[in-house]
């Protein structure tokens, strides 16, 4: 795997450089995962901060911090992981069975029988497409889930707009955005190198594939929580 | 002059040996046709002389080049001096019968859109594939697949061709017409033939000289007349089809 990410980072530098690749997979990676990725992130973002505003009351009497507390948990961490573990399951499935039926149907083989590198053609435009969709997805999720927090702090905790928003100001600085962004490219990069990983060393049939997608949301699930843990570790101490 | 030769070639997947010791040297511009029982590394020596697969051992000259030496991009202009038809034919699924073709050419990056188009379009219509241009592969027949498979394996003009069981799975009638095309398009482009096949009729039509793999071992090489009086009681089974005799241990 760690040759397989090697030759694909080096494969970006090298040309042909495949545009309509990279725009087919950005529309797959980012508009048609677009609407569940904001439904679930809404959702992720309304139990947080109702959470948080309860266990607050119970143990402090105070939830005067929770829009605060709640922005830096969206911004930091929530938006970015909830995002990338969605794309690991929708995208990453995918890539694996596109690429683990190429396999068993010796397709890869024909490519490179007409010249043609297999990294190059499918995992090069696969991975930066990931990056730049996650990246974006994570933009759009962080706006989402504010905007979620902001509305049922309003409905139900009595916080006004400009409350939350004073509230944010304190706890929420720009490397928050930068960091979240960060975090996004590096979960969208995970997601590809381990789907075309499974997907080259799929093994015959349909149980191949049903095999090599399994391993690929299960892997690339794992590779992110330990990717998030090494970035949020770095980032405190940058901070 | 040989165009490509394997030299003491070993493969193993995982555990199993699937070709031991293997020297064969395939002159340019003859048919060689692999025959022998199924399950005995047909297809394997027919990858490895392609150079799809790598094996553990040996060593594999394409084009007096000795492939495993040679990076993807060395070997990037011997490759498209080849065409494989696969078992399976792999086509593209996502592309139409004239994608499937045009995109090596598209590829290749040396030709307008307009002569890719073309020179599809040409190759569709001599394997008489005209009026399913816009088909997807999952949606023509299987002798038309393998059609389309002989197609696109053509379209760099390839000096070296690999037919991997070309008859595969077809009736007689369409089988024949396989045959016959790429006899024609063999005699008309004067390339060098790989093929592998069970149909002994297909391979005397097809062959200048047939080799014989049993037990992953080349048993013998020959002209059709050799291969036909061989004294090995294994080829005589094989190649009349009896239901007993020495091979039946084996497979």
């Amino acid at each position: 795997m760690i040759s397989l990410f090697t030759e694909t980072f080096l494969g970006v530098f090298r040309p042909p450089f495949r545009k309509k690749e990279f725009f087919q997979q950005l529309h797959f990676v980012a508009n048609t995962s677009l609407a569940i990725i904001v439904f679930c992130v809404s959702f992720a973002a309304i139990v947080t901060i109702l959470e948080s505003s309860f266990h607050m009351k119970l143990v402090i009497q105070n939830d005067s911090m929770v829009p605060g507390f709640a922005a830096v948990l969206i911004l930091r961490e929530l938006a970015a992981i909830v995002t990338a573990l969605l794309l690991a399951s929708r995208i990453g499935a995918g890539y694996a069975a596109e690429i683990g039926s190429m396999q068993i149907t010796e397709q890869i083989d024909a490519l490179k029988m007409l010249g043609i590198d297999p990294i190059n053609y499918l995992v090069v435009p696969r991975f930066l497409a990931s990056i730049a969709g996650t990246m974006m997805l994570t933009v759009i999720a962080n706006v989402f889930c504010l905007l979620s927090a902001i509305l049922v702090s309003q409905l139900y905790l009595g916080f006004t707009f400009g409350m939350f928003i004073s509230s944010m100001h304190r706890f929420v600085h720009f490397q928050d955005i930068i960091f979240s962004m960060i975090k996004g490219a590096c979960f969208g990069a995970v997601i590809p190198i381990v789907a075309s990983y499974f997907g080259f060393n799929c093994k015959q049939g349909a149980e191949g594939v049903g095999h090599a997608t399994t391993n690929t949301v299960v892997l690339a699930s794992i590779g992110i929580i330990v990717v998030d843990f090494i970035l949020s570790y770095t980032f405190s101490h940058i901070y | 002059m040989s165009i490509m030769s394997l030299q003491n070639v070993k493969v193993c997947f995982e555990s199993q040996v699937i070709l031991k010791s293997i020297n064969l040297e395939i002159k340019r511009g003859e048919a060689f046709v692999i025959i022998g029982p199924s399950g005995q590394g047909k297809t394997t020596l027919l990858k490895t002389l392609s150079g799809l697969v790598t094996p553990q051992n040996g060593k594999v000259f394409i084009e007096q080049k000795e492939w495993l030496t040679l990076s993807f991009k060395e070997q990037l202009p011997v490759l498209r001096k080849m065409g494989i038809l696969f078992q399976k034919n792999a086509l593209f699924d996502s592309f139409t019968c004239i994608e499937n073709i045009a995109f090596p050419l598209q590829e290749l990056g040396t030709l307008t859109e307009r002569e890719i188009e073309k020179k599809a379009e040409y190759f569709l219509d001599a394997v008489g594939m005209a009026h399913a241009r816009d088909l997807f592969p999952d949606e023509i027949s299987g002798g038309m697949q393998k059609r389309l498979g002989i197609a696109r394996a053509l379209a760099l003009d390839p000096e070296i061709i690999f037919y991997d069981d070309p008859t595969a799975g077809l009736d007689p009638i369409t089988a024949k017409k396989i045959i016959d095309l790429i006899i024609f398009l063999k005699n008309q482009q004067d390339s060098t033939i790989v093929a592998v096949t069970n149909d002994m009729n297909r391979a005397y039509q097809l062959a200048d000289r047939i080799g014989m793999v049993i037990d992953g071992g080349l048993l013998m090489t020959g002209t059709p007349e050799e291969t036909r009086n061989h004294p090995d009681l294994r080829v005589q089974q094989f190649i009349h089809g009896n239901l007993t005799g020495p091979l039946n241990a084996m497979t």
